[in-house]
């Protein structure tokens, strides 16, 4: 689920919070549902553009891509890899369907069943964290356990609890800054109750009034060599985007 | 030469009783002969099909794949392919070096995605095409570096492919990389090969090892190399000597027979086998011991007498050996015959086991279709154990016939 946030927050280009909203950090208390609404409602945009490079680290080594991210309000987002050895292939959300552009291949592939629980261009985010449409409070239970410091930020700590057995995380603790209401932390548990990943994110930027972490790191606990980072080169928000980018039948343009 | 002629002469004496006794160890021979000759041509077939499709006389791979051989970890490919290659071509003990990938797709059909083997290979000279059971029934081989595949017959009927159609030649395949990633397809099925071994029978395709290369991202690299000797029987020494001329490769050199399981299986089942045959000839030599049991008690009188002539009693039991070895020779001699004929006919043929639910074989590397087959020492081997067998069995009717005292047995009346 957090890793459904932090797809948004990158491939979807929405994190941070409304500029509008900051003078109300001044005001002392604040709910986890309050909070929660906050950290989602930068999540609400028209239009966005961003330019980022996908580090995956693992035992093997490293890989790098370059993509650039298109989507639209109401969830279509278009993934294109520009740099790198997939350079060409693209991977478009309708909806809740994903559907995958090989430049070899003839057709487009419409992914379905456990093909979406496949890890997306190697990282750790798999193809079903992008088709998620339910809010945080819909998925989880919500408790506020505190405040602490990350990277020297003050956050609140957030414990959510899954509400069904669905989900991937049957808890996530959130570490969401309490000025900019972007997640600075999180770990994620299993069903188990022991955390597997955990996200870092940092260098938060304002962009179109939104604030956005330009460095994520998530990194696999169990495996421990594995890491994926993100890195954001160019973000836009709020700009004219063709219909075409959200096309199925365009993929191949 | 007295002695061989009184038991050529005793042999007839009672030809329903030879008969009888020649006929048991003609059958048992006849059906051990059969009965290893289909296990020697079953095993025969796994160990060509494990070579031939698998392994090689000598598999050849990166040795940071095999240790991480669970996650099956395709960036672990044979670095410089091209260059292994050449070296091991020029090796005069190498018959054959073959690059070979093997790796798992899946299949985008009608919206689902079928789970497939795929395997690139070089179709100049893999013995995957040009194998014994291996058969092109359609089409042709793909060219070189395209993106044509040869497929099973059984995939060509799932898919649903037809060679004049182009519409339905095609399918689009997609796999994971070795960078981590994912790759798409579409290739154009420019043949269909039929393959006995039940391993390669239903979702598999071919393509050139410089495709696969390249769709898995491997800088056109292999997974594998085969290599072939010019000597079978050779693997151990020659995979320590490959070692030593490719060293500081990271390379995983070994024979085949380290890395099938099923070696060892060859080996029990060798034994069970024998087992089997000996088995055979210990229910015919029952037969042998009461005809010569009979025969001892019949001659009772007869045996007294030679007794009473001086006859000694070493000579008496050679007698009824020599007896019982004849028609123990003449019965194993026509057995093993026989059995020679058939199983050159059924090695020809072949023995089709598709009938006989040869899809329960998958993974065993054995072919629908499995050619009995015996070498000179299995034939002369049967046909010596038969008649020390029957020899064994006859020992003690044999021992009993020297026992008998002369005066007893001229008064029994």
């Amino acid at each position: 689920m957090i890793g459904n946030a932090l797809v948004h927050k990158y491939f979807k280009a929405v994190a941070g919070v409304c500029l509008a909203s900051i003078p109300l950090l001044s005001l002392p208390a604040q709910d986890e549902t309050e909070i929660i609404k906050k950290l989602e409602a930068n999540q609400v945009f028209d239009t966005s553009r961003i330019e980022a490079k996908i580090l995956v680290t693992n035992r093997f080594g490293l890989t790098g891509n370059a993509i650039t991210s298109y989507s639209r309000a109401g969830g279509d987002t278009l993934i294109e890899i520009t740099e790198g050895p997939d350079r060409g292939q693209k991977i478009l959300r309708q909806k809740s369907s994903i559907y995958l552009f090989y430049p070899d291949a003839e057709e487009v592939i419409w992914l379905k069943g456990s093909a979406l629980k496949d890890s997306m261009m190697g990282s750790d985010f798999s193809y079903e964290d992008l088709t998620n449409d339910k809010t945080i409070l819909d998925r989880y239970t919500a408790s506020l356990t505190g405040k602490e410091p990350v990277d020297g930020e003050e956050c609140f700590r957030l414990t959510l609890t899954a509400k069904t057995r669905n989900e991937t995380y049957a808890r996530e603790e959130l570490w969401v800054d309490s000025k900019l209401f972007v997640t600075r932390r999180a770990l994620l548990y299993s069903a188990s109750g022991k955390a597997i990943r955990e996200m870092l994110s940092s260098d938060i930027r304002t962009v179109g009034g939104k604030n956005l972490a330009f460095r994520t790191v998530m990194k696999d606990l169990l495996k421990k060599t594995t890491s994926t980072e993100m890195l954001i080169g160019k973000a836009e928000i709020g700009i004219p985007l063709s219909d075409k980018y959200f096309n199925r039948d365009e993929l191949s343009w | 030469m007295k002695l061989t002629h009184m038991a050529q002469r005793n042999m007839w004496r009672n030809g329903g009783r030879t008969l009888l006794s020649a006929s048991a160890i003609f059958l048992s021979s006849l059906i051990i002969c059969f009965v290893i000759a289909l296990e020697s041509g079953f095993i025969e077939d796994m160990k060509s099909n494990i070579t031939n499709h698998v392994t090689g006389d000598i598999r050849i791979m990166s040795a940071d794949y095999i240790k991480n051989e669970r996650i099956n970890p395709l960036q672990f490919f044979i670095e410089d392919t091209a260059g292994v290659l050449g070296k091991l071509r020029e090796n005069p003990m190498v018959s054959l070096a073959t690059p070979k990938s093997d790796f798992g797709v899946s299949i985008y059909r009608g919206g689902e995605q079928i789970p497939t083997r795929a395997v690139g290979i070089d179709f100049n000279d893999s013995p995957i095409v040009n194998g014994r059971n291996n058969r092109l029934i359609a089409g042709r081989i793909p060219s070189p570096l395209s993106s044509e595949v040869l497929i099973t017959t059984g995939l060509a009927e799932e898919l649903g492919i037809r060679l004049d159609d182009a519409k339905n030649n095609r399918f689009t395949a997609i796999t994971r990389t070795a960078i981590s990633g994912s790759n798409g397809k579409t290739f154009t099925v420019s043949g269909i090969l039929s393959m006995a071994d039940t391993d390669f029978t239903t979702r598999v395709f071919f393509m050139d090892w410089h495709t696969a290369g390249s769709f898995l991202r491997m800088n056109g690299n292999a997974l594998q190399i085969q290599v072939f000797l010019k000597t079978k029987g050779s693997e151990t020494a020659s995979a320590v000597s490959l070692s030593h001329d490719l060293s500081g490769r990271n390379l995983d050199i070994r024979p085949w027979y380290t890395i099938s399981g099923l070696y060892q299986f060859f080996t029990m089942a060798n034994l069970i086998y024998a087992f089997i045959g000996c088995m055979f000839y210990l229910l015919a030599s029952t037969v042998v011991f009461n005809t010569t049991m009979m025969s001892v008690l019949e001659r009772k009188k007869e045996i007294g007498t030679l007794n009473a002539l001086g006859m000694d009693k070493r000579d008496l039991v050679s007698l009824f050996l020599l007896e019982s070895g004849l028609i123990a020779a003449v019965g194993a001699f026509l057995g093993t015959l026989s059995g020679f004929i058939i199983v050159s006919i059924a090695g020809r043929i072949g023995f089709d086991l598709s009938t006989m639910g040869a899809s329960s074989l998958k993974g065993l590397s054995v072919s629908r279709i499995i050619y009995p087959s015996l070498t000179v020492f299995q034939y002369l081997s049967i046909l010596a154990l038969g008649v020390l067998i029957s020899l064994a069995a006859c020992w003690f009717p044999a021992h009993m016939a020297a026992s008998v005292e002369p005066s007893e047995a001229l008064a029994d009346r």
